[in-house]
């Protein structure tokens, strides 16, 4: 099909330029709920990439043979096969995990991000660029959660959750916690967190302002890239002016 | 017609395959997942009484509970499992009781409802050990109490902090009726 893009181009466009949640606005639901913990707004992104890697592969190798009329009942029913298989998963090696992200999971198969990733490219494209996408998009959308996580927690709690199936720590770094094997204290930097922000006010604060950076720089570089184009068309005049 | 079929065939297809897809995963899913839900009790239930060897799930007119046996068999003491409403939804606490009378520890299962960083500290378990060896006629049900016991609840969670000490009473409920089914019976069992 279409052959404009690289690759690398479809990979990229979904970590940065077209990042889910801090360009696109997609699947914020899931984004505020679940970024009380760094770790689960990691393994919600991680469940996130499971899933939209195998509906887009789905969708695009089935774009033939699904009629369009029916086509969005036959896309959740893709997405919704792979969510139940990530919640069985989750149940049998992560039921703490399971627990945290709770209704959040079997939300996944109406996570726009997914159905929108499947209606807007994966329907259009051929299957490996389909891949590419899902991944860009999936690790993009991760990068956001985890991000978001780890402020939210770091300020709210004054920790660093990186535990998963009770492999890894919790880095401490408020006051120090004694006879717990699975905190590291590391450094006692934040005395007093502020709760708030592990509540949903505090997701919406960090949402915003991360939402602001993002659009900011987009703003200067489109800027930029204007003044840049000016700049070549006055010049093209002065040479234009100094040959006549 | 036609158009009809056309369109439903590509549907039920995909219903079909999927669903097989779904059905093999759980076949082979299904005992890994049984088999967590039962470590992950078991785990639990050996956090309240250390002793134990074995537990075993009784359920008669005192409710659903664990007798907690040692490698011979004999009893040392019970488990609760108790559900109490918190700030924000049910709190579930296990409560270990030895024959004795004296609750050895307690352990929160689930308070995934709690507010995080707040409530949720209920699950640490050096809060939790302050209350090992309480008396039951010394448990906390308000802020007042818990601070003329000496006992220390959750800065600014007293409601979930409260929803623990509750399920140590309802244990302590139960466990008297248990204790006194079993001298009126004659320790039939």
């Amino acid at each position: 099909m279409s052959n404009k893009h690289s690759n690398w181009f479809e990979f990229v466009k979904g970590i940065a330029k077209e990042n889910p949640v801090f360009i696109a606005a997609l699947g914020l639901c899931p984004t505020l709920a679940v970024t009380t913990q760094t770790i689960n707004g990691l393994a919600m992104g991680v469940a996130v990439i499971f899933v939209l890697f195998f509906a887009n592969m789905f969708v695009s190798l089935l774009r033939k043979f699904i009629p369009s009329t029916v086509r969005i009942p036959a896309y959740i029913m893709i997405i919704a096969s792979f969510v139940t298989l990530v919640s069985l998963f989750l149940q049998a090696f992560a039921p703490d995990i399971n627990r945290a992200l709770g209704i959040f999971i079997p939300l996944i198969v109406v996570n726009c991000v997914i159905l929108g990733r499947a209606e807007a490219f994966a329907s259009k494209n051929t299957v490996s660029k389909s891949l590419v996408d899902a991944l860009g998009m999936g690790i993009g959308f991760t990068l956001a959660l985890t991000l978001i996580g780890l402020i939210r927690e770091l300020s709210g709690s004054a920790t660093i959750t990186l535990q998963f199936a009770g492999l890894g720590k919790i880095f401490n770094f408020g006051q120090p916690i004694l006879d717990d094997p699975n905190i590291v204290n590391v450094t006692t930097l934040i005395q007093n967190p502020a709760v708030v922000m592990i509540m949903p006010p505090g997701g919406f604060l960090v949402m915003g302002i991360l939402l602001g950076i993002f659009q900011n720089s987009q703003n200067r570089k489109a800027e930029r890239e204007k003044k840049r184009k000016q700049e070549l068309a006055k010049a093209a005049k002065a040479k234009a002016n100094t040959q006549s | 017609m036609k158009y009809y079929l056309k369109t439903i065939f590509p549907l039920v297809a995909i219903a079909v395959f999927f669903s097989a897809m779904l059905g093999v995963s759980y076949y082979f899913l299904e005992p890994i997942i049984t088999e967590t839900q039962r470590r992950e009790e078991q785990d639990a239930l050996r956090m309240v009484l250390k002793e134990a060897s074995e537990f075993s799930a009784v359920t008669n007119d005192a409710g659903f509970y664990y007798e907690a046996l040692d490698s011979e068999g004999g009893i040392l003491g019970y488990i609760f499992r108790e559900v109490t409403i918190g700030y924000g939804g049910e709190v579930v606490t296990l409560v270990g009781i030895t024959l004795e009378g004296t609750a050895e520890a307690i352990f929160v299962l689930n308070a995934d409802k709690e507010t995080p960083g707040l409530g949720y500290k209920i699950t640490e378990r050096a809060w939790q050990n302050q209350f090992s060896e309480i008396s039951p006629d010394r448990i906390p049900l308000s802020k007042a109490q818990f601070d003329s016991y000496g006992f220390e609840a959750i800065t600014g969670a007293t409601i979930s902090s409260v929803a623990v000490t509750k399920s140590i009473a309802q244990a302590f409920d139960r466990f008297d009726l248990i204790v006194s089914e079993d001298n009126d019976g004659g320790n039939d069992e």
